[in-house]
């Protein structure tokens, strides 16, 4: 669909056009007694999910004519010459009537989902101060602070710092949704791009007392061709959903190895208590995570994994989770590896 | 972290901060996060004030709001960049938008915070900055 939207407005109402003409061929060819004229709705909804409304407009009109010369062609004989062109403008109303329905429908989605990305985005000012007061606290407290309260400052900023990464994962995957999210792939520097998530999540393992295990199985030098900053992310919201899930004093281990030829696989493995199998091909669904939270102990990672699938997925990689019961959880991704030098980045 | 061509000249005093942030909530927890670690700090709630008070405040370190109103950040950047009295001050742009981070870097921003900002990072980044400067 994304692909569609992208053409020239010309080629869409060419579309149009040539799939009422192919649902008229059919109507002439399948005679008059035979009803047909709910597949012109087809093309129409097609018309208004491309163009919007006008698009809808024109071909409800194009979808009439070619309804009523269909009908002329087939018809023998009819009371009143008046009553196919009457036909024909009632089809035409039940055209519009759907196009302005559906556009309508289709605003008040847009206008929510902008709504929500809009309150969204406005709880990181209030998050920063909460982040900020409390590290102001426990810098006033100084070395007067006991190891309880440490706890508790790590604790809660902890909990600010997950709170974050689920505002980041529902923006990035509104953006990603919407195509406002634009890959900028290049070569990338594997140990660049690995080094700069685990260093992302390191503060946060330590809080927790989870040690962070890197294994490279590839060459210092090896490029992957990616975005940088988002892929950067996707470990990001590997790592930390890890995190999430391991208990304290066990480990993550992240490790990248060649696969497939051109392609390197990368590994989380966390030491928690693993998903459930009939939910591992799921975890990656976005509307799964509600069914999830509502038939058992999988807890909620939030928006993260349906982003990580959408990142990896429109950089050539694949996704996918291996879990077993109790025994921890492993998700995998890959990436193609790149031929060319890497490009220094300046946001590093 | 500054380029190596706008070293300013060492001093024997805390950093003097300026805070561009239009949101009063945030800008007394940044100014009281920056007391807590015995740095001076001023806030200026627009562009326009933030540009006036670095003439007169001379801060060492701008802590920038880039989503101000009428005069956005990165402009600010640019302008206090061009003047003499912030020429070398060490620019920290805070944004709720991520993907702004190229942008920043061309306009002579020096270190890019996403909100919301972790007080621990921020705070090494001063420390480094006084440490680094302090003779």
């Amino acid at each position: 669909m994304d692909f569609l939207r992208k053409q020239p407005r010309f080629i869409l109402y060419a579309l149009g056009f040539f799939l009422v003409i192919i649902v008229g061929v059919l109507d002439f060819l399948t005679g008059p007694d035979l009803a047909f004229s709910v597949f012109y709705l087809f093309p129409i909804l097609l018309g208004v999910f491309l163009m919007g409304r006008r698009g809808g407009v024109i071909i409800s009109i194009f979808g009439a004519i070619v309804w009523y010369l269909a009908d002329i062609l087939t018809s023998t004989s009819h009371t009143h010459p008046a009553i196919l062109a009457w036909n024909a403008i009632v089809n035409m109303m039940i055209f519009f009537l759907v196009t302005f329905t559906f556009e309508a429908f289709r605003q008040q989605r847009k206008k929510q989902e902008e709504l929500m990305q809009f309150i969204v985005h406005d709880l990181r000012s209030p998050l920063s101060n909460v982040m900020i007061g409390l590290k102001t606290i426990e810098i006033m407290g100084g070395d007067g602070l006991g190891d309880a309260q440490k706890r508790t400052f790590n604790r809660a900023l902890a909990s600010c710092r997950w709170m974050s990464t689920l505002i980041d994962s529902i923006l990035d995957l509104s953006r990603m949704e919407s195509g406002h999210l634009h890959l900028k792939v290049s070569s990338v520097s594997l140990r660049d791009l690995v080094d700069v998530a685990l260093q992302q999540v390191a503060m946060w393992a330590e809080h927790n007392s989870i040690e962070l295990v890197r294994r490279l199985e590839v060459e210092d030098q090896t490029a992957i061709r990616a975005d940088r900053e988002v892929a950067v992310r996707v470990l990001v919201n590997l790592l930390s959903n890890a995190i999430k899930f391991t208990p304290s004093g066990k480990s993550i281990t992240l490790s990248v190895a060649r696969h497939e030829p051109g392609e390197l696989v990368f590994c989380v493995a966390d030491q928690g208590r693993g998903v459930p199998k009939e939910w591992a091909s799921r975890v990656f669904d976005k509307y799964s995570q509600v069914e999830a939270r509502n038939v058992g102990p999988l807890g909620s990672s939030g928006l993260g994994l349906t982003f990580c699938r959408m990142c990896i997925e429109a950089q050539q990689g694949r996704i996918w989770l291996e879990s077993k019961d109790g025994q921890g959880t492993r998700i995998f991704f890959t990436l193609p590896l790149s031929a060319q030098p890497v490009v220094e980045s300046s946001g590093s | 972290m500054a380029s190596d061509e706008r070293q300013p000249e060492p001093f024997n005093r805390s950093p003097r901060v300026l805070v561009v942030e239009d949101d009063p909530d945030s800008a007394s927890s940044l100014t009281e996060l920056l007391s807590c670690l015995g740095l001076e700090s001023t806030v200026a709630r627009n562009g326009e004030e933030a540009l006036w008070k670095a003439c007169e405040f001379l801060p060492d370190v701008v802590l920038l709001d880039l989503g101000l109103p009428v005069r956005d950040g990165y402009q600010v950047a640019r302008i206090l960049r061009q003047n003499p009295d912030s020429s070398t001050a060490l620019i920290v742009a805070v944004t709720g938008q991520p993907e702004d981070s190229a942008r920043a870097y061309q306009m002579g921003i020096d270190i890019h915070l996403a909100k919301p900002v972790d007080a621990g990072t921020l705070r090494s980044i001063l420390m480094d900055y006084q440490r680094e400067f302090s003779g």
